[in-house]
């Protein structure tokens, strides 16, 4: 009898001897009340959601707008989607000086298992990546006379727009406004992350070829071994050709080009006329957003691709936005749309510098509504430091203002023009810091705005972001300046 | 209760609120299943959850370490949360019975949950609100007497009264098997 029961009993017994009588039925029904305990599962996704949300709850909004409840798919540690095929390859693989299709995966073969994936996070001392030498915010002040190239010499700005010489419209240059709701950066110091995935599973790929005979040269001549990449193809109708970079700790996929019905661009018309037409699809082609996202999702699913640590589908469509400004409804569309899975971090979303989400990005091909690519699966591991934030709001708009991270050149004689910007989104941004001759990629915690009053003809970016890290070393160099066009004539 | 609790409390009352994250870690499953219970529902149960756990972080201060156990606490903001949930989204007539409640909410994601949930709330319709939710601290939610008495607001003693009471009541009108319900709470 367990020990428990025993317990229970005894008390039982201190209560009321006489159920010593019953001792047999007594120890049933505790069990049975034992088993009747609901089995709760608590959504391991929420759970690091709301962590994340109680220990850095970082910006001040009023709650009942600033919700970031249920908007996330947290990451644990995932299962890389590749290995339950990946690992069964035969083991014992002669391979002839013609290549050998494999056209069955053999269930017998013995399994290595690569453990490529996994969301890992080493956490390190405060600041201990030095300065984060990103080159950055606010840098696209109006400064005359400053080269544009970068390459020595000196070009009057001013000369680009003198009435006499004037080839284009004056400069227009952007100034960035927020004036909503307040709200402050609460926390006086934030994680960075720093990537360095993907390096551990080389040696381990590479005991795959040691069961390998080439016939051809003796394998096991060659010592300490890595295997760097790995490619394969399906060789089927909308089969994909795989590429595995084990080094990175990457894997792409892509449409195995000659499987994929072509047909319909084999013609003989001209580049006008009606049988060209008849090929092209148009706005109303497109699939809703939710029937673009399923083929996305079910992809996944179908390969076992694990979406732990990414967030809700976006399907990409700032494209559109060139089609309705231009009124060019019946103009073509593209055969392929991108939905994008974010990566999320401790709770953040990760964007790359000009706003746009990074993760997951399944090509979706509405014209065969299959999904014909996958791009940005890896093993996410990062090393993860303390750094100081900005917390002066002022200074945070100022930078805004500017343009935020990677500003446009701003020409003296610009004429300024207000863009109006939303509430601000916390996250984290993706960038890259170049030092010792290694370019470092780099998550950075950063607030983003969205444009939501532009001028006509607004050419800016669509999103500007700030990073809220202070330790950044000031680059001019990382303005985007414009290439002179002209000289002055001496 | 997490080993050194009392210095992690100290010390995220002194400002480090990253060691609040030993006591999430520990808590958050207990407080989940102690709100699920009561409400039936996954995302009201999570949304509560959320609620709880920025109240204590941001209430910390007004614990004092010594004064109560910390479990005590957290289920005290917990159990109140719950009550408050219902007062705003319901026309109930006694909000203080937590564990009928939830019984309205159409959507229970566990279909076997459904059924021991039901299956218990028939062995508990003998007992008194008060000896419902003392059952459920004692059997489900794993508190001991001294947790109970400290949120419900009871001593210890009539505590162990409620239960004896409870017995009797169930030796009166049902089987064997729910008796042992109580004892288990020895």
């Amino acid at each position: 009898m367990k020990q428990n029961i025993k317990n229970f009993l005894e008390d039982l017994y201190k209560i009321d001897p006489s159920f010593k009588s019953k001792e047999d039925d007594l120890v049933k029904l505790i069990e049975k009340m034992l088993i009747l305990k609901p089995d709760i599962k608590i959504d391991k996704k929420f759970v690091a959601e709301l962590r994340s949300k109680v220990l850095t709850k970082n910006l001040d909004f009023n709650k009942s707008e600033y919700n970031i409840k249920n908007n996330y798919n947290i990451m644990k540690n995932f299962i890389y989607g590749f290995g339950g095929a990946f690992v069964c390859i035969a083991m014992f693989l002669v391979i002839y000086p013609s290549i050998t299709s494999i056209s069955k995966i053999s269930s017998d073969a013995e399994s290595i298992n690569l453990n490529l994936g996994g969301l890992n996070i080493s956490k390190l001392s405060p600041e201990s990546f030095g300065p984060l030498n990103i080159g950055e915010t606010g840098k696209g002040s109006a400064v005359p006379g400053v080269s544009g190239s970068g390459g020595g010499g000196s070009v009057e700005v001013k000369s680009l727009a003198s009435s006499d010489m004037k080839i284009m419209a004056d400069p227009v240059s952007y100034k960035y406004i927020y004036d909503g709701e307040k709200f402050e950066v609460k926390d006086e110091a934030m994680a960075v992350y720093r990537y360095n995935g993907g390096l551990n599973s080389m040696n381990k790929a590479a005991s795959i070829l040691g069961k390998i005979n080439f016939g051809l040269f003796d394998l096991n001549k060659f010592t300490n071994l890595g295997m760097q990449n790995l490619s394969f193809v399906e060789d089927r109708d909308f089969g994909y050709t795989v590429y595995m970079d084990f080094l990175n700790g990457s894997v792409n996929i892509n449409e195995n080009w000659g499987r994929w019905n072509q047909d319909i661009y084999k013609t003989d018309c001209n580049i006008d006329g009606p049988c060209v037409d008849s090929t092209v699809l148009t706005l109303k082609d497109l699939p809703s957003d939710e029937a673009i996202n399923k083929i996305a999702i079910d992809f996944l699913n179908y390969y076992k691709i694990n979406r732990d640590n990414y967030g809700e589908p976006i399907v990409m469509k700032e494209w559109l936005s060139y089609y309705f400004e231009n009124g060019n409804q019946d103009t073509s569309i593209p055969d392929t749309i991108q939905v994008i899975f974010p990566l999320i971090i401790d709770g953040s979303k990760v964007y790359e510098e000009w706003g746009n989400p990074v993760g997951l990005t399944v090509s979706v091909n509405i014209r065969h509504g299959k999904a014909s690519g996958l791009y940005g699966l890896r093993s996410e591991s990062y090393e993860q430091s303390i750094y100081k934030t900005e917390q002066n709001i002022d200074n945070i708009l100022k930078s805004l203002s500017e343009g935020g991270l990677r500003p446009y050149y701003i020409d003296a004689n610009s004429t300024f023009k207000d863009v109006k910007v939303g509430k601000p989104e916390l996250a984290l941004i993706r960038v890259f810091s170049y030092k010792d001759n290694k370019n470092y990629e780099m998550l950075v915690p950063g607030l983003i705005f969205d444009i939501t009053e532009k001028p006509e003809n607004y050419y800016g970016k669509p999103k500007i972001v700030v990073l809220l890290v202070n330790n950044i070393v000031d680059d001019n160099n990382n303005i985007i300046t414009p290439t002179p066009i002209m000289m002055k004539a001496e | 209760m997490i080993i050194n609790e009392n210095n992690i409390i100290k010390e995220c009352q002194n400002g480090d609120l990253t060691r609040f994250a030993e006591i999430y870690d520990f808590y958050i499953n207990k407080i989940y299943n102690f709100i699920y219970y009561r409400t039936g529902h996954k995302e009201i149960a999570e949304d509560i959850t959320s609620t709880v756990f920025l109240k204590a972080i941001k209430k910390i201060n007004s614990f004092t370490v010594g004064s109560g156990t910390f479990s005590s606490w957290l289920y005290c903001i917990a159990r109140n949360t719950v009550i408050d949930h219902y007062r705003t989204n319901k026309n109930e007539t006694d909000v203080n019975d937590l564990w009928s409640l939830g019984k309205e909410d159409n959507f229970i994601a566990n279909i076997d949950n459904v059924f021991k949930i039901e299956e218990i709330r028939e062995y508990l319709k003998h007992f008194s609100v008060p000896q419902r939710e003392i059952i459920i601290m004692r059997i489900w939610d794993g508190l001991s007497y001294k947790e109970i008495a400290e949120i419900t607001g009871r001593s210890e003693g009539s505590i162990k009264m409620n239960i004896s009471r409870a017995l009797k009541n169930i030796r009166k009108k049902t089987t064997l098997s729910a008796i042992i319900i109580l004892f288990l709470l020895n």
